[in-house]
């Protein structure tokens, strides 16, 4: 077993060095930190990554709307025709939501009703999310914008257009006469993008559930909610500490937002650039990590929010914040 | 955040995007599977109780049959002990009832044959006196006449205690 894993990596690897001295490789490597629009609708492209006006479809939203789709056809598949003694993709969902709603139990029992609901969505959209970036062609197929008539990106735009150096001028990318390859002059702009890799995705679930948070928390505590953060009885420390919490709560959503969006979004830097200085079995440890990044995050979000709801619910007085700013420093 | 690809338009599609996720895995997954999981939990709970209850109903099954098998046994040994001693009974009652038989057989045969020898005897003594008052007239001749019925009688009454 262990010789045949040896063998066949070795062969992959004299392989490799042998297509990359022949030049079978890219050449050019692009990568923007904004989703880029794919069209604008009704308007026109000011850059890559920006509409001058209309409402940009970008390949992230496009992406959004196959997850929603992989989503919808697994419920159908899952649920319609429900069996009393589950069976095949029934029992594997069924496995799932099961798995998640007894963790959500242990975290808070009272309230696992309330919380579960989002909490699950959560989990499963950005999981969804975060693996459909790891498929093939996701990234990597898409239209090639001119670049020429467009205005550069404004000043310290995060993009990076790398044309290696080392190249000879004029050495010929190797896919440059193969269909769907774009001209000199022209960028790729992916059809697809993960969910995850976008800003937008990210901070939208975000704000959900800090907002969810705030409003489970007046709603088990009613006003009393505020003394949480409006703390001025208890002497000068406490009400320091009651307005950092507030500060927190808003740091939160960039953590929330940031944390999911950088993990993933390194991650397919990470991949672009190893597929880039060397294509051929280098990217593949990556690309595992990358999956278990993509569950990670995944989790992450969704037991964050859960235990966040869980504490905002805690009448003010226990020591929730220590236990929480555990759990942030931990997830990062 | 411009820079970061962060637009108004976008954030505000992925936020609705947000709240039709929600709402679709909560209506069309997690109620029917949570359902779906509470139905099979009772289910079980309910089959466990059952096949509990069979098992009581099985033990209380096995206790009334021993129950009846040792009722059934002890009544049958009552049977047979009533029966042995009704067939004791009736072989002594039977036993004595020959007895008796044989007791009032033998007492039968015995009287008859007293009356038997009382009426041979009676005969014997008609006849003894037939022959001796036969024999008496041809040895005495005439002279015994009558005058000595009475003293023939005494001879055999004499006669008589001899037997």
């Amino acid at each position: 077993m262990r010789n045949r894993i040896l063998t066949v990596t070795g062969i992959l690897l004299v392989f490799g060095i042998v297509l990359y001295i022949l030049g079978v490789r890219s050449t050019k490597l692009h990568i923007s930190v904004a989703a880029e629009p794919v069209v604008c609708l009704g308007g026109v492209r000011a850059t890559l990554e920006t509409c001058a006006s209309g409402f940009p479809v970008t390949n992230s939203l496009i992406t959004t709307g196959i997850v929603l789709i992989i989503l919808i056809v697994a419920i159908l598949a899952g649920t319609r025709n429900m069996q009393m003694v589950p069976r095949g993709f029934q029992n594997t969902l069924e496995a799932m939501v099961e798995a998640f709603y007894n963790f959500a139990q242990s975290v808070d029992r009272r309230n696992v009703a309330k919380f579960f609901p989002f909490c699950a969505s959560a989990f499963f959209f950005i999981l969804v999310s975060n693996v459909i970036g790891l498929v093939p062609g996701v990234g990597s197929i898409g239209v090639c914008v001119p670049t020429a008539g467009l205005k550069e990106a404004a000043i310290g735009a995060p993009v990076a257009d790398v044309t290696t150096a080392e190249e000879p001028a004029g050495a010929p990318d190797f896919f440059a006469s193969w269909p769907l390859s774009c001209e000199k002059g022209t960028t790729l702009i992916p059809y697809l993008r993960a969910p995850s890799a976008d800003l937008n995705m990210t901070l939208a679930w975000a704000l959900v559930s800090v907002g969810l948070i705030q409003y489970f928390g007046f709603q088990a505590l009613g006003l009393g909610y505020l003394t949480k953060f409006f703390n001025f009885r208890e002497g000068f420390m406490a009400a320091i500490v009651g307005i950092l919490e507030l500060i927190s709560e808003f740091v939160r959503i960039i953590a929330f937002a940031f944390r999911l969006f950088g993990n993933i979004f390194a991650g397919e830097v990470i991949l672009v650039v190893m597929a880039f200085l060397f294509p051929y079995l280098l990217p593949a440890p990556f690309y595992a990590f990358e999956l278990f990044v993509a569950f990670m995050q995944a989790l992450i979000f969704s037991v964050l929010s859960l235990v966040f709801m869980s504490l905002a619910t805690e009448a003010h007085g226990g020591h929730g914040h220590e236990s929480h700013s555990h759990g942030e420093t931990a997830a990062h | 955040m411009e820079k970061l690809g962060v637009n108004w338009g976008l954030l505000i599609a992925q936020l609705i995007n947000v709240i039709f996720v929600v709402w679709l895995l909560t209506t069309f997954l997690y109620r029917p599977i949570l359902n779906m999981l509470n139905q099979r939990t009772n289910r079980i709970q309910e089959g466990l109780q059952d096949a509990e209850r069979v098992r009581e109903q099985l033990a209380n099954a096995k206790r009334d049959y021993d129950a009846e098998l040792a009722r059934a046994r002890q009544e049958a040994a009552g049977i047979l002990a009533q029966a042995q001693e009704r067939a004791r009974a009736q072989a002594a009652e039977i036993i004595a009832q020959a007895h008796r038989d044989a007791e009032k057989i033998k007492s039968d045969a015995l009287a008859q044959a007293e009356q038997e020898r009382q009426r041979i005897l009676g005969e014997l003594k008609d006849r003894m006196a037939e022959l001796v008052v036969l024999t008496a007239e041809r040895v005495l001749g005439e002279e015994l006449k009558s005058n000595h019925d009475r003293l023939i009688e005494e001879s055999l009454a004499e006669l008589g205690k001899y037997n």
